[in-house]
């Protein structure tokens, strides 16, 4: 009986010869000419309605973020003033890069900004909360940074929206369409951050350090190598290993490449093999805490750290292995996961491994994990 | 940080009215929907009544969906997380919530089986459970 309904439905909107047919044969028309003439305006309308649904959504993140690093700060550092309006300040901080027209000795004139940017932040925390002790302080500063970065994307993104809204250029909107669920992703695990940061837990970039201080933490010979940074003599299957990993538990990643450099200049170039741990995003489809090896410098950030190790080995030509371990990009920043733990477990057989099979008894290694150590100690 | 414990506590609020609204709206218009086939059984095809009903039939269903919408998650909901103690000499082990200040490798409590130290052999966050 439908499908005869349906047929009798069809005869009656086709044929033309009743005003219900007439009518529909009207609005094809007008629709086919709509979409003729406005097709990509609609579009384009569609798109900018989808992207201020996750402008919005990003707004709240931003408002959140900021809302939590004011009563993180009033909570644990007990200012003699309101903080709002320094915090309002702070959000609004602007990092400039060196000019790369003279690419020559870039990297020191980068790592010179990055350490003025580093002490700025921590006088701001300083003075932002005076009676937070230094754990405390430097899990702020990674509160302030991680609110920094939410407020950062939220207006880079405004930007574009009231752009594409402007020119009504499909090209603008589709390339911000194209970005958003990456963009999305990305402070969803910002705004994670932030709550692991308040309460000083440990975060999946914490992988290296952790493998590092598993190895190290029963050594009685533990010393700061470099500025944040402390190393621990341990042997392992008969070799001297120097563990190395940002000191802890305050959010911190220190100078690996500093340390690295001094260990070697202590041990006149006479280092068997340098093994770097650290976090690495994973494909989809792989599984996170899944463990990786290859040659070269896991150091992540913006190349200083990297660009001295490698430069250091190549002097004493000391051969560079890297150990991967395996993570989404939302697990990077966010709590650290069972599975990250276990990957830890598992990266530190592989290390015993390597330094069996590459090494001999009596040789030297480094061992150095890399990361934000933020809730491990050592 | 209780603040920050307060906003996952939210919760989209639906008018009762509205709900009660749409309700009616999709009786009718399955009402409509069945007039249409009665009259279509004694021969009679109303096309303007059948694509009426039809749409108020979508309308009012999909208006029904958008309210099952879960609320808005920004990522800063508070996640379970969990600190396992580990004794350093007999290797016995116990986990609980984390609480302020635990951080990994930090020495705690004595163990209650050998009386020696334990230290927190890790932190993460408690896998979720599927409902």
């Amino acid at each position: 009986m439908a499908s005869n309904m349906l047929l009798s439905v069809f005869q009656t909107l086709v044929p033309q010869d009743n005003i219900i047919g007439w009518i529909f044969q009207l609005i094809w028309i007008i629709v086919f000419v709509i979409f003729m003439f406005y097709g990509q305006r609609i579009q384009i309308t569609i798109m900018l309605r989808e992207i201020e649904g996750h402008l919005y959504k990003l707004k709240l993140m931003r408002d959140k973020g900021r809302e939590i690093a004011i009563s993180t700060i009033k909570e644990l550092g007990h200012p003699s003033e309101d903080p709002t309006a320094r915090v309002d300040r702070f959000l609004e901080h602007v990092d400039i890069g060196p000019v790369s027209l003279d690419p020559v000795g870039i990297i020191k004139r980068l790592e010179h900004l990055i350490d003025v940017r580093e002490l700025r932040f921590k006088d701001e925390v300083r003075m932002l909360a005076p009676k937070a002790d230094e754990v405390q302080m430097m899990n702020l500063t990674n509160v302030l940074e991680a609110a920094l970065a939410l407020n950062q994307i939220y207006k880079i993104i405004r930007h574009f929206y009231l752009q594409s809204k402007k020119t009504l250029s499909i090209y603008i909107v589709m390339q911000l369409q194209m970005i958003l669920p990456m963009v999305m992703k990305e402070c969803e695990a910002f705004a994670s951050a932030l709550r692991a940061f308040t309460l000083g837990q440990p975060i999946g970039d914490g992988v290296g350090p952790l493998v590092a201080a598993k190895l190290m933490w029963r050594s009685d010979k533990k010393r700061e190598i470099a500025k944040d940074i402390v190393v621990g003599e341990v042997m392992i299957d008969g070799r001297k290993a120097y563990v190395l990993k940002a000191k802890g538990p305050g959010g911190n990643v220190g100078k690996p490449g500093e340390a690295i450099r001094q260990i070697l200049e202590e041990n006149e170039g006479k280092v068997a093999m340098i093994i770097l741990v650290d976090a690495a995003q994973k494909l989809e489809g792989e599984k996170s805490g899944e463990v990786a090896e290859g040659v070269g410098v896991a150091i992540g950030g913006v190349g200083v750290e990297k660009f001295k190790v490698e430069e250091i080995s190549a002097k004493f030509k000391v051969p560079l292995n890297a150990i991967l371990i395996k993570e989404d990009i939302g697990d990077v920043v966010s709590i650290m996961k069972k599975e990250i733990i276990n990957g830890a477990e598992d990266a530190i057989k592989r290390i015993k491994r390597l330094i069996h099979e590459k090494t001999k008894e009596g040789d030297t290694v480094i061992i150095a994990g890399i990361g934000n150590t933020m809730g491990i100690g050592q | 940080m209780d603040n920050i414990k307060s906003t996952s506590t939210q919760t989209k609020k639906i008018s009762t009215i509205f709900i009660v609204i749409i309700s009616v709206m999709l009786i009718l218009s399955i009402a409509a929907l069945f007039q249409v086939f009665e009259s279509y059984r004694r021969g009679r095809l109303d096309t303007a009544n059948l694509i009426l009903s039809v749409s108020a039939v979508t309308i009012s269903i999909y208006m029904l969906l958008q309210l099952r919408v879960k609320p808005l998650k920004l990522g800063f909901e508070p996640q379970k997380v969990l600190t396992t103690i580990e004794c350093v000499s007999c290797g016995y082990k116990m986990t609980r919530e984390f609480k302020a200040g635990d951080f990994m490798f930090k020495k705690v409590e004595s163990c209650p089986q050998c009386n020696e130290r334990m230290i927190i052999s890790s932190i993460y966050k408690a896998p979720q459970q599927k409902s």
